[in-house]
């Protein structure tokens, strides 16, 4: 077993210089200190305390146009060198044709902002909150009721051949709830949760007790409710939404290591119309709401990213080799879910600026249609160069002659990237950005923390998944 | 090397009523690719898992940070957090079965040996064909894995160590066709042993050429259907819906359609489904499960009719039965019970035949978002990316788009047209054949 004999600071300069003699195009070493815990409660007992707790270093270089990557969680220099080595090995054998982008590196430190660090706050007091919660959604009609409460510290140093020295520590703490109601051989289940990138203060401020009781009266009605009409419908989505179809719909494909692949179908489209006038959207790491990316996993500064300006396509989001394939500026989106995983491109907060109505006016002309929630989906998928997607959509209600009517069970919507945002002909003047420490969005085996939102946004035409009638 | 039954033996020291210690060693290499060589990872990580029982309080611990000193610290620390748990009224103590079932072909040395070159020649391969088959058919994406797991477990009543070694590769690869209109098409390789199991050349070809066909595909129509949903979609299918509905947890926590539908039809009496974990060339079989009880045959649907569950130690003590070998765990929770490999008993039809039988209808290929249907009321819905019209017995035009619905028990009882003679196995841990059902609605 390794001993630590120098700090992880000083290991990472080691293996650097280690690395400078090795006479090679980049290299980057990446340590990552990472806790993360789970308080989980299911119908009014605690199931489970459970901790998680990693430290390891990821080594990357890039030489003969190829990458080689390796890590370790022994942290001494004999097997980070192995590591090196090991890395550098493989990007001599599998030499390639790529390259990676010049850019102006720096040094920072950074730290999200929070009060009360949570994982000094007793396990005692945790476990009350969280089952206090969970007894809270235990009403008539529920069958079965979870709450998580989950807690994460990241810490990650990044010092890269080319003088970048970047470190971040990000604190996140959140609850998540799931209620199963169940009536006449029916069953409906809604799931919902609020994380924040704060301290220990955001849950105490919360009524969790509120949150988890609406959830459960949500899936109540829902199991009662009926399916909503299939077809092609104009719709209202709520910021919850439209957060997760920009994501899937649009985020995706604006990846710069799909796009220069050739398996986004955004490929070549800069400057074209992508999406209506009343669409803008930006890719942005701070933001209130969304999840805490000052500087990518390469350390580059995460830039504001306008992918969309009024309908038209601006930008992709790229890193060091994707960049480079595309003539572009690196925006800083180069992540890696840890230190055992490469930076790839991911998004960061990826949202839509809202516009001047209000959700009156959105409606006001609908004659039959859906106002789509996200509270209860469940995420989506997208086939980026097939350019299809889809999402769940959480219980929503239906609109007639400009008003909300009944309620309506939980559904899938779906249509094709380069028509569903042409569709888009009214924007909300409200905004919400949202992320979650429960969960986040994959991409080659990797998850990455990501935020999302927009205003409330009207749809002409998209296809809502439920009963031909 | 770590020894995890000291690890145990030092939590029962401190204080732990039950202990128990699990380390993996795990090897990943992978190599990213496109129409060259992009990402190489290659890595060996070691983890450990506690988990500890003080009287009915249970808390569990993954770490990756491995040194002496942090294991100690975390040894301290679980049982702190233990103590200040609320007691698990359902506790009934650790697995006391412990075994091996034989498995043959679990770990096979070849894939040890495969080279770094012998891996380039293989994606060189993989590329090359696709260009065979159309100069402006490319690979946008693709990958190359091989994984190694070596799986160490000890409890308060083991004895001693359990040990068990598994590997496998897979790998995909995604594929444009740059022709009038863009076709895609990608396709999934996964086996034991890469000289027997995968012929690159032969794989890449037919993903080619799918591509090709897809740039020529027109929208669905909305309507309701006779679908054959293609083996690997089958297969995602059943593991979204049917494989979360059999599990005890979902039964004794009342998520599951299937509570108190043992001995009852739920499907077509043409169906029967198992779990078998001791057939080695499937991904998913082992010799133990997650806390070292012996792996088994488990009969789940026959002719149509309900058997059993799937249980862990936890939920089979809970429910006074035997566990079926099933638990797996992840670094930081608890064993909970779930498939190890589902086996779709296969049809009696060629697929060709199959085509026949169903007439006119839709053979989907592809789907995405299947993963978003509803394991607690079986309602299936997935969105279409690829598939084919089916008229007068034969395939036709390629088509894309469109959300497809359906309800996995009602389809698969009243509306089942039957399965195809061949099956394959996916890295959800699932064998299937193709199968066709009525009464789809799409729109």
């Amino acid at each position: 077993m390794s001993i630590l004999s120098v700090s992880y600071k000083d290991l990472l300069e080691e293996g650097l210089r280690y690395i400078e003699k090795l006479n090679v195009k980049y290299g980057d070493l990446r340590y990552q200190e990472y806790e993360y815990e789970t308080i989980y409660v299911e119908d009014g007992g605690l199931r489970e305390y459970s901790k998680m707790v990693r430290r390891g270093i990821g080594v990357r270089i890039f030489n003969n146009g190829s990458w080689g990557f390796s890590s370790t969680n022994i942290l001494d220099i004999n097997m980070l060198q192995k590591a090196i080595d090991k890395a550098y090995s493989m990007a001599k054998t599998f030499r390639g044709s790529k390259d990676i982008s010049e850019r102006k590196t720096v040094r920072e430190k950074i730290e999200s902002l929070y009060k009360k660090d949570p994982f000094e706050i007793s396990p005692e007091e945790k476990i009350k909150i969280a089952i206090e919660a969970n007894k809270s959604s235990m009403i008539s009609g529920i069958r079965s009721v979870v709450t998580r409460l989950g807690l994460q510290k990241d810490k990650r140093i990044i010092l890269t051949l080319d003088g970048a020295d970047i470190e971040i520590k990000t604190t996140f703490v959140g609850l998540s709830h799931l209620s199963v109601a169940y009536e006449n051989g029916k069953i409906e289940r809604v799931f919902d949760q609020k994380s924040k990138v704060a301290g220990w203060e955001f849950i105490e401020k919360e009524d969790w007790n509120s949150f988890t009781k609406d959830l459960s009266e949500l899936a109540v009605k829902a199991v009662r409710a009926p399916m909503p009409k299939a077809g092609r419908f104009k719709v209202v989505a709520d910021p919850d939404l439209i957060g997760l179809i920009l994501h899937e719909a649009f985020g995706h494909a604006s990846e710069g290591d799909l796009v220069s692949s050739g398996t986004s179908i955004l490929k070549n489209k800069i400057g074209e119309k992508v999406a209506s006038e009343f669409v803008t959207i930006i890719d942005e790491g701070v933001v209130e709401g969304g999840y805490f990316v000052p500087y990518d996993d390469e350390g580059n500064k995460k830039k504001r990213t306008v992918v969309v300006e009024k309908g038209v396509l601006k930008g992709y989001l790229t890193h060091l080799t994707s960049a480079k394939e595309l003539g572009i500026e690196i925006s800083g989106n180069g992540r890696a879910q840890d230190f055992e995983n490469p930076p790839i491109v991911r998004q960061t907060n990826f949202y839509m600026l809202p516009g001047d109505q209000s959700f009156e006016e959105l409606i006001e002309d609908i004659d039959e249609g859906y106002y789509l929630l996200g509270r209860g989906a469940g995420g989506g998928q997208v086939d980026t160069g097939a350019g299809t997607f889809t999402f769940a959509v959480g219980p929503s209600y239906r609109i007639e002659k400009g008003e909300i009517k009944e309620l309506v069970r939980s559904t899938v919507v779906s249509g094709f990237i380069l028509d569903t945002l042409k569709e888009v002909d009214g924007v909300g003047k409200d905004l919400k950005i949202e992320t979650s420490v429960f969960g986040g969005c994959g991409k080659d085996g990797q998850m990455v923390r990501v935020g999302h939102g927009g205003p409330h946004v009207r749809i002409r035409n998209i296809l809502v998944g439920g009963e031909l009638k | 090397m770590i020894d995890v039954m000291e690890i145990v033996r030092k939590l029962e020291r401190k204080g732990a009523s039950e202990a128990e210690v699990v380390m993996w060693r795990n090897r990943r290499f992978r190599v990213s690719f496109s129409e060259e060589i992009s990402d190489i990872i290659d890595l060996e990580l070691i983890s450990v898992s506690l988990r500890v029982a003080v009287n009915k309080k249970i808390a569990v611990i993954g770490v990756e940070d491995i040194s002496s000193e942090n294991i100690e610290r975390k040894i301290e620390e679980i049982i702190r957090i233990a103590r200040a748990s609320s007691e698990d009224p359902y506790w009934g103590g650790l697995n006391t079965v412990f075994g091996k079932t034989v498995v043959e072909e679990i770990y096979n040395k070849e894939l040890d040996e495969v080279s770094y070159d012998d891996v380039r020649d293989i994606i060189r391969t993989m590329v090359d064909n696709v260009h065979d088959v159309h100069p402006k058919v490319s690979v946008s994406r693709g990958s190359f894995n091989i994984l190694r797991t070596e799986y160490n477990y000890a409890n308060s009543y083991s004895n001693e160590i359990l040990k068990r070694s598994e590997n496998n590769f897979g790998g995909y690869i995604w594929v444009r066709a740059d022709v009038d209109n863009i076709g895609t098409f990608s396709d999934f390789f996964i086996g034991r042993s890469i000289k027997k199991d995968f012929d690159p050349a032969y794989f890449s070809r037919k993903v080619a050429e799918r591509s090709l066909e897809f740039s020529r595909a027109r929208k669905t129509t909305a309507g309701k259907y006779k679908i054959i949903f293609e083996n690997s979609v089958a297969g995602s299918i059943l593991t979204s819906v049917f494989s979360p509905a059999v599990s005890a947890e979902t039964i004794f926590r009342k998520r599951s359609p299937l509570i108190d539908k043992i001995g009852t039809q739920i499907f077509d009496d043409k169906i029967s489904i198992v779990d078998d974990g001791t057939i080695g060339r499937y991904i998913g079989a082992r010799e133990f499960d997650d806390e070292g009880h012996p792996t088994q045959r488990t009969i789940l649907v026959e002719k149509g009719i309900l058997k059993t569950y799937l249980y862990d130690s936890y939920y089979a003590k809970l429910l006074n039965t035997r566990s079926t070998g099933n638990a797996w765990r992840g670094l930081a929770s608890s064993p909970r019970p779930s498939h190890n490999v589902l086996i779709f008993e296969p049809g009696d039809l060629e697929i060709n035949d199959l085509i026949k039988e169903v007439g006119r209808g839709i053979y989907v290929v592809r789907v995405i978002g299947e993963w978003l249907s509803n394991p607690v009321s079986g309602y299936v819905q997935a969105t279409i990316t690829h598939a084919y019209e089916i008229e007068n017995g034969e395939i036709r035009e390629p088509l894309k788009g469109g959300t497809l619905t359906m309800n996995l028990y009602e389809n698969l009882k009243r509306s089942f047209i039957g399965a195809s003679k061949e099956i394959r196995a996916t890295p959800a841990r699932i064998v299937v054949p193709s199968i066709a059902v009525d009464n789809v609605s799409i729109s």
